[in-house]
């Protein structure tokens, strides 16, 4: 016995010894890390996601792959702080044919890929042309399908994309098959691929797809490490030609563990944490003497989306009266409430009640959004019990066999909820429907799913149409409403309520389909009247985003729709 | 063996002959930290039982104007974020953990012994079979499991689909059980007493039930014990990654679950600390109550 | 004993055919699919290229097709390829294993090596202060849930202590090259102690209950008894006598663990983001995953198996009396 407890102590001790060993060299260690030359201390930037490690920008996916990608890659105009769009490898704004359908980029002279190959014209339609691939299955097919050629070289044996000319080495013009309102901002915002760096062939992007984890583009940075735990690490690309004076040498994006966040920071393992919504992060951060954050409007929205195609939401009068009986205020104020926090950021608003389903940081109608201004004619769905039972009694729906539960032709008044597992607005947001909606007579289920099933079953086309309502929350990258368009369209692939409206498709298309601002601003705002009435997305709330960061992290020139990744050429870490 | 028949001896004094399940509870009722484990048990299951009615309120109940109160006289154990009381929602997380627990405890139990114990005495080609029926079981996983097994169960209410996680739980967690059996009795089996009861001609029924099952007692109700209190915290664990009980049906699991909110965790513990510490007891005094009847069972301490 | 060593080994195949039959099955019983993976949620993908994905990745075959192309595909060694990390699933796996391998172990040996000695003491002094102030630790330990631990350990050690909270490996030290083989061990070691205490204390838990009861059962036993009235030293009469037949089942626990040791964690791997297969595998179960998820499960499987043969094998080993050939 005595001889096992001598060995037990030994072990014992000498893991202590190492571990004490280890404290101290670890800590020579960090600092050796951060190599003393450069002028900038490196950005450490959590994340609880982790990285894909698609680090493409025509096949990215999750807004973390979009940072590496835009550190990386460069697009022709970016927006600014202030979301406004500004020239970028685009040495001015590009010329506009009257129509609208003809754009011509120039582009910057003297700028190389981190290889030290010219990006010119030529890569601009590498770029473009990849997405027109038959073979590409990525998400930004939405930025090719409008140019001229793009179904002759998708669908038919064109062996170019016609639609894209090369004037000359830094001028390329788009033509386009139709006049549209955002199509500056979606050709300008792609970043560019360089086409020396892989084999293409028509009908087989495997080349690319092979190189996915040697991502090069002409941006500031360039990939230096990437592992799906531990996340990605960037140093500065040495051949840089662009502007900007990039003081950080290294930056790296870390996964940190859930609820760590605050902590993550407070004892330095993060130095930035970006795009933060939650009062229970920011709240105790602007009581830390140590931590500073900055904030601004999110271009996003929570909302419901109801089955416009089958069940009893199919009747509009029903969606109606689900939205007027969901009372958001009360939601609002109870889930967006802070904790403990400093005076100045009690002052800031967290969230708010949208009026319509649409970009809130959009230029056009960016403020009926959030309720500034005002439109006529426009159904805004107040909390109001009453109005949501006499909606329904109009419509037919009556408690005939006094059970509480309203009926139509036999069909009892039952409401299918999917709910996304593990969603703190959620578990907010259904007891407060759970009562109210049955104060109407309506009969609740709800069923649990992960996000993987949500998304399967609401997509247009899975065959699945046994659910009624859904809650989701959608970002926008742009000021521009693309994605509003398409979730509202007829028959769209990302049309997830299944509403088909001709009226309002016309009006959709009227309002993208011009340069005119006022003339579209005009359709859309029609639009938005028709889509109120029909209410296919009900929008649940609209929220504020914080950046928490130490105070040694200088990093402010961000905005909305402008990424830290995108504001990198003024911040330094001191 | 006949029922209480007493010994008269010579000299006037009376012994009573008394069965092993006698002897068994009154050694228990000796055990002191046996009996206290039995008694915080048996109130654990009141409580959870008695609280929830007596409070009238209504699970879905809630009131944000309240939301997130320090325990207080009105709210002992304060409210949460949606004005909730804690302490309804606590003892009605309980009982739905405990029953979870209970059912699947009791389902491990009888297919861990079932399988285990026909295996380890007819061993062959039964045991064979056996034994890589419950390597397949053994190797089913729970997550795409639980996720498959929702799906078939769209619109069932929430409320019932805590009976799935029990059933699954159960289903899946007796192939451990069973090979501890197994191995029991695969080494009971060459002892001497059973070379005996061969020998004597017992049949096979009597060999399993009056000569093996009581000697391999102690470890299942040891190993039962063990599953109960592992039942619970399965539970806990799938709560945690978002595949258990699901809110606003409340269980000890999705109550501690609140804990990752960073917020809660730091600022409002009694949303989370009091069912993790219930828990805690819970567990604790079943495997205590385990303990005891252990030794309470064990002949070689007759004394 | 070898030959039943054989026959066991064979009775596997058909066994791990079974167990991939029925996984795949769960797998696909699974709502939701690959493609909304592969095309990332929210792509504008039309019908027609949702149906050339399934057709690219074989989902528009019958189940049963799609099932005996991939076994066609694994036995000629091609485990697939992830549809969300758009990898082979070997260079996954394989990077990824020996993190939780590495974190299991450790965390099993420092459990036995403390719950061994404590346990057989604990038997020895039983109902002593010793043995109860144990039980009450170990008891501790299996009652209280991984995560709830975890957090605990995160908020109220790693803090004060100044612990790093998640990961493997700091982020900063990995990715710009260690500067030396010992500032790598020490930076692996200091990530390590969170989750292999939390992990370590569990096993602990376990194994010195197992051996305390199994001990406690033997001591009383007649040959110890024999041995003792035989004037032997209680040292001998502990170890050579009563501990070797106290074995049993903790070989058999042993046994089950070993598979453990290689997919056990996904709950701990996830509190601290470990770099392990548990979170490899619950990713793609949220993906839907299938070629990873089915590479992980079968591998998890088949060690399983042979863990059970393993633990067989050494009863027989330990006690003598047991017959294998059955």
């Amino acid at each position: 016995m005595n001889s096992r407890k001598l060995f037990a102590g030994l072990t014992s001790a000498a893991m202590l010894l190492s571990l004490a060993g280890c404290s101290s060299s670890n800590g020579g260690g960090s600092n050796g890390g951060s190599d003393s030359k450069s002028e900038s201390k490196p950005l450490i930037v959590g994340t609880t996601q982790e990285l894909a490690g698609v680090f493409s920008p025509i096949f990215y996916q999750s807004a973390y792959d979009g940072w590496v990608v835009d550190m990386i890659y460069e697009p022709l105009l970016r927006y600014t702080k202030d979301s406004e769009l500004k020239p970028y490898l685009a040495e001015e704004m590009p010329e506009i044919s009257e129509d609208g359908k003809t754009i011509t980029f120039k582009i910057k002279e003297g700028i190389k890929f981190s290889d030290g190959s010219d990006l010119d014209a030529n890569d601009v339609k590498f770029t473009f042309t990849l997405i027109a691939d038959p073979s590409y299955d990525g998400r930004f097919t939405g930025n090719a399908d409008f140019i001229e050629g793009y179904k002759e070289y998708h669908d038919g044996d064109a062996t170019e994309f016609s639609g894209i000319e090369v004037v000359d080495d830094h001028t390329v013009t788009f033509h386009l098959m139709d006049t549209q309102y955002d199509s500056v901002s979606t050709l300008g915002g792609m970043g560019i691929i360089s086409d020396t760096q892989y084999e293409y062939k028509k009908g087989d992007l495997g080349d690319y797809k092979s190189k996915n984890d040697q991502p090069m583009g002409s941006g500031p940075y360039v990939l230096n490490s990437y592992d799906k735990a531990a996340g990605a690490s960037l140093v500065k690309n040495e051949n840089y030609t662009g502007e900007g004076d990039y003081k950080i040498s290294q930056v790296v994006v870390k996964t940190i563990a859930e609820a760590t966040e605050l902590t993550s920071l407070q004892n330095g393992d993060i130095n930035y944490f970006p795009d933060s919504i939650e009062a229970d992060i920011v709240g105790p951060a602007s009581l830390d003497e140590n931590l500073a954050f900055d904030h601004y409007f999110r271009a996003a929205e929570g909302y419901f989306g109801y089955n416009c195609a089958a069940g009893v939401t199919k009747d509009a009068a029903v969606r109606q009266a689900l939205s007027y009986a969901t009372n958001r205020q009360e939601f609002i104020d109870a889930y967006f409430k802070y904790p403990e926090a400093s005076d100045e950021l009690k002052e800031i608003p967290l969230g708010y009640k949208p009026t319509i389903y649409w970009n809130p940081v959009s230029a056009n109608l960016g403020s009926i959004v959030t309720g500034e201004e005002k439109l006529d004619g426009l159904a805004v769905y107040d909390f109001d019990v009453e109005k949501a039972k006499k909606v329904l009694e109009d419509a037919g729906w009556k408690d005939t066999d006094g059970d509480g539960i309203r009926e139509k032709d036999g069909e009892k008044l039952t409401v299918k909820f999917l709910l996304s597992e593990g969603n703190s607005v959620l578990e907010m947001l259904i007891p407060i429907i759970e009562k109210s909606w049955k104060e109407i007579g309506v009969d609740l289920k709800q069923n649990t799913v992960d996000f993987n099933t949500l998304m399967d079953t609401v997509t247009p086309g899975s065959g699945d149409s046994d659910w009624n309502v859904f809650f989701m929350a959608t970002s926008y990258t742009g000021v521009e409403n693309a994605d509003s368009n398409y979730n509202l369209m007829s028959g769209d692939p990302n049309n997830y309520s299944g509403l088909q409206d001709k009226k309002l498709d016309d009006e959709l298309k009227a309002g993208r389909g011009t340069v005119d601002e006022a003339k579209s601003v005009e359709n859309y705002k029609k639009a938005m009247i028709t889509e109120n009435d029909l209410i296919p997305y009900l929008p649940i709330y609209g929220n504020e985003l914080f950046n928490i960061y130490a105070k040694n992290v200088k990093l402010t020139d961000t905005g909305p729709v402008r990424s830290w990744a995108q504001a990198l050429d003024t911040a330094v870490v001191e | 063996m006949a029922k209480k028949d007493a010994v008269v001896l010579d000299t006037g004094e009376k012994i009573e002959s008394i069965g092993p399940w006698a002897i068994a509870w009154r050694k228990f009722k000796a055990n002191r930290v046996a009996m206290a484990g039995l008694v915080i048990f048996i109130l654990i299951i009141l409580s959870v039982i008695i609280v929830p009615m007596v409070m009238g309120i209504s699970v879905s109940d809630y009131d944000t104007s309240i939301a997130n109160q320090a325990p207080s006289a009105a709210h002992l154990l304060g409210t949460d974020n949606q004005g909730r009381d804690c302490l309804y929602r606590l003892f009605l997380g309980g009982r739905i953990s405990i029953i979870v627990g209970l059912l699947a405890a009791l389902l491990t139990v009888v297919l861990g012994c079932l399988v285990g114990g026909i295996s380890g005495y007819y061993g062959g080609m039964t045991d064979n079979l056996l034994m890589r029926f419950s390597e397949i079981v053994y190797a089913l996983p729970f997550t795409p499991m639980i996720i498959a097994v929702a799906a078939t169960m769209v619109w069932v209410p929430q409320s019932q689909k805590m009976y799935t996680v029990a059933l699954l739980i159960g289903l899946l967690s007796w192939p451990g059980l069973a090979r501890l059996v197994r191995g029991q009795i695969l080494t009971l089996r060459e002892q001497e007493f059973m070379q005996a009861c061969t020998a004597l001609g017992l049949s096979d029924f009597s060999k399993i039930f009056k000569h093996l099952l009581p000697n391999v007692i102690s470890l299942v109700i040891v190993n039962a014990t063990l599953q109960m209190a592992s039942a619970v915290l399965t539970e806990a664990g799938l709560s945690f990654l978002g595949m258990g009980v699901m809110p606003p049906t409340p269980s000890w699991g999705n109550l501690m679950n609140l804990a990752r909110d960073a917020r809660i965790f730091q600022y409002y513990p009694w949303q989370w600390m009091p069912a993790g510490l219930m828990c805690l007891l819970t567990v604790v005094s079943i495997n205590l109550v385990g303990e005891g009847l252990r030794d309470a069972f064990d002949p070689k301490e007759l004394q | 004993m070898l030959r039943y060593t054989i026959k066991r080994l064979l009775t596997m195949i058909p066994v791990v055919l079974v167990i991939s039959i029925m996984i795949f099955g769960v797998v696909k019983a699974m709502p939701g699919d690959e493609v909304t993976t592969y095309l990332g949620p929210g792509s504008r993908a039309s019908e027609q290229t949702r149906m050339e994905v399934r057709e690219k990745l074989g989902l528009d075959k019958s189940l049963p097709e799609q099932y005996v192309r991939w076994l066609g595909r694994v036995a000629t060694g091609d485990l697939g390829t992830s549809v969300a990390l758009r990898k082979p699933v070997s260079e996954i796996i394989g990077s990824y294993i020996w993190n939780t391998f590495y974190l299991n172990v450790l965390a099993l040996i420092i459990a036995l090596i403390f719950a061994i000695p404590v346990g057989i003491k604990q038997a020895v002094k039983k109902g002593s202060a010793f043995d109860n102030f144990w039980t009450v630790f170990s008891l501790l330990g299996i009652s209280v849930p991984t995560f709830f631990f975890a957090l605990v350990l995160i908020f109220y050690v790693a803090l004060n202590f100044g612990l790093p909270l998640s990961g493997m490996r700091d982020t900063m030290l990995s990715s710009f090259g260690y500067q030396s083989a010992w500032q790598e061990f020490c930076d692996v070691a200091v990530h390590s102690i969170l989750p292999v205490t939390v992990l370590a204390f569990g096993s602990f838990a376990t194994f010195s209950r197992y051996v305390r009861n199994s001990m406690v059962e033997v001591i009383n036993m007649d040959y110890v008894r024999t041995a003792r009235a035989k004037g032997l030293k209680e040292k001998t009469v502990i170890y050579k006598h009563a501990f070797k037949n106290a074995q049993i089942p903790l070989v058999t626990l042993l046994g089950m663990y070993i598979p453990s040791l290689f997919s056990g964690a996904v709950i701990l791997e996830t509190v601290f983001v470990w770099p392990g297969i548990g979170k490899v595998l619950i990713d793609a179960v949220n993906q839907r995953d299938t070629s990873l998820i089915m590479a992980c499960l079968v591998f998890s499987a088949i060690l399983m198996i042979l863990g059970n043969l393993l633990s067989d094998l050494c009863y027989s080993l330990v006690d003598p009396r047991v017959k294998v050939d059955g």
